[in-house]
């Protein structure tokens, strides 16, 4: 084979390969998303992908030499125009971008936004004349997602806007604000004039310094920034007309910053109102259920001895009894106890030497008990206490108490005073009611007391 | 280098005969002697994009270069060639078989002129057809010349019924001399071969 042969060969292999480029080339135009067309200065369209023949319902072999204008109405297209005489009227413009809502197959608007990029492409073709391409790129979910966000923020209870280097509000992204600040006009107010004029007279010194730090901060260096927001007002009354109105406003700032200055602030005011009353409201409760807390306790615990009173029997020791009717526990039992001699004691040492005796009683009571057991000061010298078991344990515990009181030393007027005391206990029968029950013991009581006193007696158990 | 006369009869021979070459192997290669060939009087112009889609081929020596395309879309194509392929219908043929049948036109016209060109001791050579999108039309240039090479283009259409192919041809003659002996030849008599080559 001559070296030209050879020569063509290769060249018909390159050129073959070329064509498989190309090919490939074209067929990911054809496949780009949304709009792309070429289009000629009398606005025919040379080239298009597969895609657009569909947004505008046009065979894709028939596109070529359709009329870009025909596709739409005639406002439509005005829009259109206009973009491709910008690109004309001021040459330096390369690319321009806009937006415009079209529809699939009716060629009107619609609520399907496309966002456009027009660009006159280099260099022209004698008999086609200016060559244009033309991208569009359906924006309808990116717009669906800001709508949604937009509905949250505008929602929002939260009052939300940017001011500028200079102070005023640029923009705001929640219809709160209105509701927040009561007024519904904003951009390009000075903030200073929205939120703290109102106010101005109830703003101390310090945060009528931190409004101006907010205004020094702006067009200013971020570090400086960093250091000045600890001054800004960040917590404020706002109430410029009645008091009962007025609303508890939060509000953080965030700078935005370009080229290391800050050019704009985020604002964003947080109504605390309702969270702050809330607050109170809780304050008050707390303080309520402390007060009814300490009336109860009052009512419930003997000041003097610190054992339960007769108010607070009638809750614990029904319950106690009405375990035992039904069985829950095995029995129940009660210890009726009567300081003996104590009128003398009251008599010949005073009332206080009486309180100190029936303190220590008390005590000595309660670090006998279990914490299942029920003292209580049933009045004057007598005490009583309820006890979940039998009235053998209930005796033992009576015996306890008795011996610990009996090793008792009170001194009055250097003397010391011997004290004792007696006890009834009385086991619960199934059925039987508090009354009853207490009738009993202290039945037994008044026969330890006619025995000699210093004693216990259980049902004919004595000691 | 031929006289102005001669140039200018040159000129015409070459067109005419790239028109018989075209006209001839389109009738053959799509087995419709209906096909005609005609100029083009409407609203396109040579440099247009006319069409969605090109077959470009190349017929080149040292004296004479013809870029000859043919501007179809395979709608056409496929109406006009399913039942040489035995198919039902235009839906039975694929982008790809529209696409070599142009491509084959192609090289037949240009074996075609090569042919001829032979035949007047003229030495061409033919590329291979190159298939691709119409619209690289945009980056063509036709804009005729007359020194110090001859520039002209010729814009037709081949029509069967609905179906329209159109053909651009740029040509760029660099030696007019060499081409002194198709001022005297007779193309009618050149398409008595007509269908005897197969450059396949």
């Amino acid at each position: 084979m001559s070296n030209i042969s050879q020569d063509v060969q290769a060249s018909h292999k390159v050129l073959t390969l070329l064509e498989s480029a190309n090919t490939n080339s074209e067929r990911i135009i054809d496949n780009l998303p949304g709009v792309f067309l070429i289009l000629n200065a009398k606005f025919d369209i040379l080239r298009g992908n597969i895609e657009s023949s569909k947004i505008f319902d046009i065979e894709y072999e028939d596109m070529l030499r359709t009329s870009f204008p025909d596709l739409f109405k005639k406002e439509v297209w005005q829009i259109f125009q206009t973009n491709f005489q910008r690109l004309e009227d001021d040459p330096p413009v390369k690319i321009v971008k806009f937006e415009i809502s079209i529809a699939d197959h009716s060629h009107e608007f619609s609520d399907r936004p496309f966002y456009w990029q027009l660009s006159k492409m280099e260099g022209s073709n004698l008999a086609e004349g200016a060559v244009y391409s033309l991208v569009g790129e359906d924006i309808s979910e990116l717009r669906n997602a800001e709508n949604r966000l937009s509905s949250i923020f505008t929602n929002i209870p939260l009052g939300i806007l940017t001011i500028n280097e200079k102070g005023n509000i640029e923009d705001t992204y929640s219809n709160y604000l209105t509701c927040l600040l009561g007024q519904d006009e904003f951009n390009g107010k000075s903030f200073r004039e929205v939120v703290f004029d109102p106010i101005e007279a109830e703003l101390t010194r310090d945060e009528k310094q931190g409004v101006d730090n907010i205004y020094f901060s702006l067009n200013n260096e971020e570090r400086l920034f960093d250091a000045l927001m600890l001054t800004f007002p960040k917590s404020i009354f706002f109430c410029p007309g009645d008091e009962k109105d007025g609303k508890h406003l939060q509000i953080s700032y965030k700078s935005v910053v370009y080229e290391g200055l800050v050019k704009q602030l985020l604002i964003i005011l947080e109504d605390r109102t309702a969270i702050i009353e809330a607050e109170r409201e809780q304050e008050r409760a707390n303080l309520l259920e402390k007060q009814s807390k300490a009336v109860y306790e009052s009512a419930i615990r003997d000041p003097l001895t610190g054992l339960f009173t007769r108010l607070y029997m009638e809750d614990r020791v029904e319950s106690l009894l009405h375990s035992h009717n039904r069985h829950n526990i095995q029995a129940a039992s009660l210890v009726l106890f009567d300081v003996d001699f104590f009128k003398p004691v009251n008599d010949n040492y005073g009332h206080d030497v009486g309180d100190s005796v029936l303190k220590q009683i008390a005590e000595i009571i309660l670090q006998q008990a279990r914490n299942t057991d029920i003292p209580i000061r049933f009045g004057g010298e007598e005490f009583m206490v309820f006890l979940p078991g039998d009235s053998e344990s209930a005796y033992f515990f009576a015996e306890r108490v008795r011996k610990n009181v009996e090793r008792l030393e009170v001194f009055a007027e250097n003397q010391k005073i011997t004290l004792t005391i007696s006890g009834g206990v009385a086991s619960h029968q199934v059925g039987e009611t508090l009354t009853h029950l207490i009738k009993r013991a202290d039945q037994l009581l008044y026969l330890a007391k006619k025995e000699g006193r210093n004693r216990n007696i259980k049902e004919n158990v004595t000691s | 280098m031929a006289s102005d006369e001669n140039v200018s009869v040159i000129k015409d021979k070459l067109t005419e005969l790239v028109r018989q070459a075209a006209e001839t192997r389109c009738r053959a290669h799509t087995r419709q002697e209906e096909f005609t060939l005609s100029s083009v009087e409407e609203e396109y112009q040579v440099g247009q994009v006319l069409g969605n889609w090109m077959s470009l081929i190349l017929v080149t020596g040292e004296a004479l270069k013809i870029t000859l395309k043919f501007h179809f879309s395979h709608k056409d194509i496929k109406q006009l060639i399913y039942p040489i392929y035995g198919e039902e219908s235009a839906a039975g043929i694929s982008d790809q078989q529209s696409m070599d049948f142009v491509k084959e036109l192609s090289n037949l016209t240009a074996g075609f002129l090569e042919q001829t060109f032979e035949s007047m001791d003229l030495s061409l050579g033919i590329s291979l057809p190159l298939g691709t999108r119409g619209y690289y039309e945009l980056f063509s240039d036709y804009s005729p010349a007359s020194s110090p090479i001859i520039k002209y283009s010729d814009l037709w259409r081949l029509q069967y019924g609905d179906v329209s192919i159109l053909g651009s041809v740029m040509f760029e003659v660099s030696n007019s001399g060499a081409l002194n002996e198709l001022v005297a030849y007779d193309i009618e008599s050149a398409d008595e071969d007509d269908g005897e080559f197969d450059f396949l």
